[in-house]
């Protein structure tokens, strides 16, 4: 069997372990755009800091693929997928034929026309080589302004912070993070980054920009504010990278590549996993899963994906948060909160018909975290111990004594 | 593969399984030291929960794929291929706590050792021949032992 693999993530890598958990032979090629070896995406903010390492990027050690018996094209693009045929073709004109094909080729910032705004003005934040860019322009007494100011907005205003330079925020929504944090939690961390000295303009979009004769940026925001900067981020989301698939017969797109429950995309011995899947929440552990599931189903497995709810945990100038499912939710659903605005401690579960909906945790998590996430996806009902969820002491003895007592056996 | 498994009928709550962990999981392996030179209190990969009269030592269940590896941001959680162990390469760990929001059983706690972030999580001793929650308990609640799946 022949495997080819396009994308070199955390995907990508989790289906190499997924093949080779039933197919110890076959041969697998991985295609990767980037020059790199498989490195966690989300760790480029950390390396921004310095608190990781050149060393400490790789996702899996270097014997991976050797181990694996891989075979890494660095620096490779896939410029065309022949179905008929079963090959890719790749832009130095050469064409890998493939038995089982995945596609893990993830997304790539969105970036919407604006006055002014070109390749050259602004800095994305999504790998390796955006934080390299970023390193030598990211000097102590700069100024940066980061557009969007969700996870990866957030992630790349603690890393410019940490690294001495004045950030502001500018969020179109009418608070930071809003697909995870209620108005409430919104309100809570804005002010935790006001305190620690991050500008945050709400409701408040880029409009325009360019380079004045001393070399810095002038910004017009749609308010009518205007901003002067050294450094502008574009942080407002990522389209999922499907270029190889547009109008292939039999392949549905919707943003996202469309995919069956096997991970397949309705072409022979075509899978997909990670950020290029539709309605998949662009999130890590999503993407390992699929992955995983994904390589296992090209190796002969019959394996399902049942699309998980999303969850995320995110810190960010020391502080911790943790958001599963609808965290957002209040109106229509029972919410149960625990908040100390001093601690800066927000606790909120989310109930609909007595089974958590949503989760959100703010500068206290513990490993309650792990068993709400559990509760929610599968479902549990959660009336028989309501008034323990929030307890100190909750935990898998909190549940049905069934139910702790198989956990325990597990 | 091996693992440890709970007997609540058998456990006293007296929380040894957490002493004898944490004295394990310490550079000095003395459990003077371990409290009072390296400040380890608190940092025990098993957890006693109690419902008294009923106690139960609660830990990893080494899952078949764990959460906590399929969220590790950094690459830091990973499954031994040979001994089925779930660990933390814990120079790698960036203190996300993807992990702690994986796992299913509350079994992964954020911690913090010399001031660098250290998922607290059973790692079933895995250079020694049995853990030191087993050896350490006084009434056999906990057991190192192979089951049959479902058994």
């Amino acid at each position: 069997m022949n495997y080819v693999i396009i994308g070199n993530s955390v995907a990508a890598v989790n289906a190499v372990a997924g093949i080779r958990d039933y197919d110890r032979e076959g041969s697998i090629t991985i295609v990767s755009a980037e020059n790199y070896y498989a490195y966690g995406r989300p760790l480029i903010s950390y390396w921004l800091e310095k608190r990781v390492q050149d060393q400490d990027m790789p996702y899996r050690p270097q014997e991976f693929y050797a181990q694996n018996n891989v075979c890494v094209l660095l620096g490779r693009r896939a410029v065309k997928l022949d179905p008929e045929a079963c090959q890719v073709h790749l832009d130095n004109g050469e064409k890998l034929p493939y038995d089982r094909l995945l596609l893990a080729t993830g997304g790539r910032p969105f970036v919407p026309p604006i006055e002014g705004l070109t390749p050259a003005n602004y800095f994305t934040f999504i790998n390796y080589d955006d934080v390299r860019r970023l390193q030598a322009a990211a000097i102590p007494g700069r100024e940066a302004v980061i557009l969007g100011a969700g996870p990866t907005g957030l992630k790349a205003m603690e890393s410019l912070v940490q690294r001495g330079v004045k950030v502001t925020l500018v969020e179109l929504a009418d608070r930071l993070w809003a697909p995870a944090l209620d108005p409430e939690a919104g309100a809570l961390v804005a002010g935790f980054l006001q305190d620690n000295g991050v500008n945050l303009y709400l409701n408040d979009t880029l409009t325009s920009v360019y380079r004045e004769a001393d070399g810095r940026l002038h910004l017009e925001l749609k308010s009518g504010r205007e901003l002067q900067a050294d450094i502008l981020v574009m942080a407002i989301g990522v389209r999922p990278n499907v270029e190889l698939l547009e109008g292939l017969p039999g392949v549905t797109i919707n943003r996202g590549v469309v995919v069956g429950p096997d991970l397949g995309i309705g072409l022979p011995g075509i899978y997909a996993a990670g950020d290029v899947v539709a309605g998949s929440p662009p999130l890590l552990p999503h993407a390992a899963i699929q992955g995983k599931i994904a390589g296992r189903n090209m190796a002969g497995a019959r394996e399902t994906y049942l699309p998980l709810p999303p969850y995320n945990a995110l810190g960010f100038l020391g502080l911790h948060i943790i958001s599963i499912g609808n965290s957002v939710a209040n109106e229509g659903y029972e919410v149960l909160t625990e908040v100390d605005p001093a601690a800066l401690v927000y606790r909120k579960l989310v109930l609909k018909d007595n089974r958590l909906a949503g989760v959100l945790l703010i500068n206290k998590i513990d490993h309650r975290a792990g068993i709400y996430r559990q509760l929610l996806e599968e479902g549990l009902e959660v009336a028989p111990f309501k008034d323990a969820l929030l307890r100190p002491d909750f935990g898998l003895l909190s549940l049905p004594e069934t139910i702790w007592r198989q956990k325990l056996a597990e | 593969m091996k693992k440890v498994y709970a007997r609540p009928a058998y456990c006293m709550n007296c929380h040894l399984c957490e002493v004898n962990c944490i004295v394990a999981h310490s550079r000095s392996r003395d459990l003077f030291r371990a409290y009072k030179r390296e400040n380890l209190r608190g940092t025990a990969r098993v957890i006693v929960e109690e419902r008294l009269p009923l106690s139960v030592a609660v830990q990893c269940r080494h899952c078949d794929d764990p959460r906590c590896v399929a969220g590790c941001i950094s690459g830091a959680m990973v499954k031994d291929p040979e001994t089925g162990i779930v660990y933390c390469q814990e120079d790698k760990c960036v203190g996300c706590w993807t992990c702690v929001a994986g796992c299913p059983y509350g079994a992964i706690r954020p911690g913090e050792k010399n001031g660098r972030p250290v998922p607290l999580k059973c790692d079933l001793c895995r250079e020694a021949d049995e853990p030191a929650c087993v050896a350490g308990c006084p009434n056999r609640a906990l057991v190192f032992e192979e089951r049959r799946a479902g058994a």
